[in-house]
């Protein structure tokens, strides 16, 4: 089963992910706070789902962070964000796609499947 | 031959500008400064005597005195402030040769200096003429009917006249003819009738005579002039019978000399006025009076401002900038050098400042706003000679619009996420509820969820109309495919509905510069108002066009329409439009007004076409090269 990682600060949007996610038979594994690089190395997701306007942690910092990780700088990385500003923030934090909240369920369906095959 | 001395003038300032009725007056007029030094000439005065401004101005007087002409007496009485009536002086011309004047002295003040105003008239031409008359003792008929000053003869037992020039008829307004048969008296007013009269008397009895006096002449019209009159006694058999008098124009020089004092008055009145307003303004002004800004003053507001006590030079360019370092001019984060601060700045460039924004920064850590014009104060060849700032303390109104960008961030994110976790909740359960084969409750959350969709639409606009209102509609620009653009959001309207079908009949394949985002919203709304407004209808119509210079977008549809009361309205903020029978249709009236204020910032056009019960044809055009640059705000 493929392993989806979601880091987003508000947990109801996570479990909501999360829920729709395990429907169409993804496994997924969340985190909320800053120890998520840890949590990477540990679990090894195919995707990340990240959140990068979070109290207390610098999600754009985070991104490149991974990117710049050689045993981690492949996974693939799409954020998820309020703000219209999303595209941009996006490819500055060198994340491979992006979703703006609120979005279709369809969306969030066909980015997945797009990076984890 | 004299010749003035040639050298640098010591300091030139062409007090031109102050008196501009003087510079354009006729009359020859100078001011001298207590030591008698040439402070300021006219025009006239430099066009007699030939010299320029410059080889004048600074020099003293006496330089251009004949000093056996002059009395050195009358001259330092006139230094001392005493007022004359027509001394007589000669005075050197550039050219070697002299001019002979009459001049009254009126000792005057200006901008707290005293000076000596000097009214000249030339009166060569009647002296050499009366030298002439004096020499040859034979008067030449040719030479008197001719000569450029008004002369003629009175026999006192008339009293008539005997003899006019030409001159005289043109001073007096009278033909020769006509003055033959006038009282010549009649020509004087009372009191120069008595004046004269009275001197007459003396000069017969060789009684002394003060100065010479201005007589007042009326014309035949009415209108009256000043002549100084010339007179010369005629005897005969010892007796006093007539005179013989040449009379020159001063009428000029006497309407100067009320014009400056009146001037004076009228600039004390108004320098008060001024000084009242620079005061009592509530707006911060600086202003300095030399093109290098050495020293510069506020108003009491600007004071207050910078926490200077009343008359403190605060220019960090003067004497005085060691008492002025309490305070920096900071603009885009840097520190201005002196001589790049606003009122430096203009003062020396002449180039005025619009809507200028800086930092004050304090040394005790406090940091204000500042924004106003400067403009530059130009003498009349346009060189700027000093410069004025008002501005007004923005520093209150920058930090409620820092708020309300905050305030538009954090909004925008704590609304969006329960929204966001609504409808993922709401789209899961859908998904649930269909997997497990109850259509029915999926259908209800489909609804729940297209009730979603709106809430975020409405949401959407409500924060663009803040966006918009404080300035803050961001346009982000770049290249991309119009029909692309065209096509994605057709199919995703399309998704919204089955009853409509959307055709397209698109252009050639363009690359424009814009915000895409943003445009694609601006189609968005004209695509679902073309499906909320033709609820009866099965098809909707997008065309595009290309020309030379723009690209046009149109979206038809075979609706409601808009009737004719409501189509000045219709891109106004929260106008909604009403069915024909009353019916409403949901939306806060927004969509219009954004996409309206989206393409004006594109340069670009927005308009429609409409016929009510037929349908309506939206429009949008969009330059081909747009140059948003430097627009982004």
């Amino acid at each position: 089963m493929k392993k989806i990682m979601i880091v987003d600060d508000d947990l109801s949007i996570v479990d909501a992910i999360k829920s729709i996610l395990e429907l169409y038979n993804y496994e997924v594994t969340t985190c909320s706070n800053g120890s998520t690089l840890v949590q990477i190395h540990e679990c090894q997701p195919d995707l990340l789902l990240l959140d990068i306007w979070m109290p207390g942690i610098d999600g754009k910092t985070l991104c490149k962070s991974i990117k710049e990780d050689p045993l981690i700088k492949g996974l693939p990385i799409v954020i998820i964000s309020a703000s219209k500003n999303v595209k941009k923030d996006a490819s500055d934090a060198g994340a491979n796609d992006y979703l703006e909240k609120p979005f279709e369920m369809d969306t969030l369906l066909a980015m997945v499947s797009k990076y984890v095959k | 031959m004299r010749k003035i001395k040639s050298g640098k003038t010591p300091h030139f300032v062409d007090l031109g500008r102050d008196f501009p009725l003087a510079e354009k007056s006729d009359g020859i007029i100078a001011l001298l400064d207590k030591k008698g030094i040439i402070c300021f000439v006219n025009k006239a005065h430099t066009s007699v005597l030939g010299y320029s401004k410059k080889e004048l101005i600074g020099r003293p007087l006496c330089d251009i005195l004949y000093p056996d002409f002059v009395d050195k007496k009358v001259v330092s009485e006139v230094l001392n402030g005493k007022k004359f009536n027509l001394i007589h002086a000669k005075v050197l011309k550039k050219d070697g040769t002299y001019v002979l004047t009459e001049t009254n002295t009126q000792p005057f003040s200006w901008k707290h200096k005293k000076y000596i105003a000097c009214f000249s008239t030339d009166v060569t031409e009647r002296y050499i003429l009366e030298e002439e008359l004096r020499n040859s003792k034979a008067e030449s008929d040719a030479l008197i009917t001719y000569a450029p000053v008004g002369i003629y003869e009175i026999d006192f037992r008339g009293p008539r006249f005997v003899k006019v020039n030409e001159a005289m008829c043109k001073l007096s307004g009278y033909t020769k003819k006509e003055l033959l048969k006038i009282n010549p008296m009649e020509l004087l007013d009372t009191q120069s009738r008595y004046v004269f009269q009275e001197r007459m008397r003396k000069t017969f009895s060789n009684e002394k005579i003060a100065d010479t006096v201005d007589y007042k002449v009326i014309r035949k019209d009415g209108s009256f002039l000043y002549v100084s009159l010339n007179i010369r006694p005629i005897y005969e058999n010892g007796k006093p019978v007539g005179a013989f008098v040449i009379g020159s124009d001063v009428t000029e020089r006497r309407k100067m000399e009320e014009m400056l004092l009146k001037s004076e008055e009228k600039y004390r009145a108004q320098a008060k006025q001024l000084e009242t307003i620079f005061n009592n303004t509530p707006v911060v002004i600086w202003m300095t009076n030399d093109q290098d800004s050495k020293y510069i003053f506020g108003n009491q507001t600007a004071n207050e401002f910078l926490g200077v006590p009343t008359s403190t030079n605060v220019s960090k360019s003067g004497p005085d900038m060691q008492k002025v370092n309490h305070y920096f001019v900071v603009k885009n984060g840097e520190t201005l050098p002196p001589d790049d601060m606003p009122i430096q700045r203009v003062a020396r460039t002449g180039e005025p400042l619009f809507d200028f924004e800086m930092d004050v920064s304090f040394v005790d850590g406090r940091t204000k706003t500042l924004m106003g014009n400067v403009v530059p104060f130009l003498d009349e060849n346009n060189h700027p000679y000093g410069a004025v700032g008002a501005f007004i303390d923005i520093s209150e109104r920058k930090k409620v619009e820092q708020q309300k960008d905050e305030f538009l961030a954090v909004a925008s994110h704590e609304l969006k996420t329960p929204i966001t976790s609504l409808k993922a909740y709401t789209q899961f359960l859908a998904a649930l509820f269909t997997k497990k084969g109850d259509e029915k409750s999926a259908l209800y959350l489909n609804k729940m969820d297209a009730q979603i969709n709106k809430l975020t639409v409405l949401l959407n606009e409500l924060l663009d109309i803040t966006r918009i209102q404080s300035g803050k509609l961001q346009l982000k620009l770049e290249s991309y495919n119009f029909n692309e653009l065209v096509k994605e959001t057709v199919e995703q309207l399309q998704l919204t509905s089955s009853q409509h079908a959307i055709e397209t009949e698109l252009d050639k394949d363009i690359c424009i510069f814009g915000d895409r985002y943003r445009v694609g919203q601006v189609i968005t709304n004209l695509l679902s108002n073309a499906i909320k407004y033709s609820p009866h209808a099965t098809n909707i119509k997008v065309g595009s066009k290309v020309s030379s210079d723009a690209v046009t977008l149109s979206v038809k549809d075979y609706g409601l329409g808009i009737d004719e009361d409501s189509k000045d309205r219709i891109f106004e903020r929260f106008y909604r439009a009403e069915g024909r029978r009353g019916e409403s249709y949901p939306g806060m009236g927004l969509g219009l007004y954004i996409s309206s204020e989206i393409i004006r910032r594109h340069n670009g056009k927005i308009w429609f076409d409409s016929k009510a019960g037929k349908g309506s044809t939206f429009y949008i055009s969009l330059p081909l090269t747009n140059t948003l640059q430097g627009k982004n705000k």
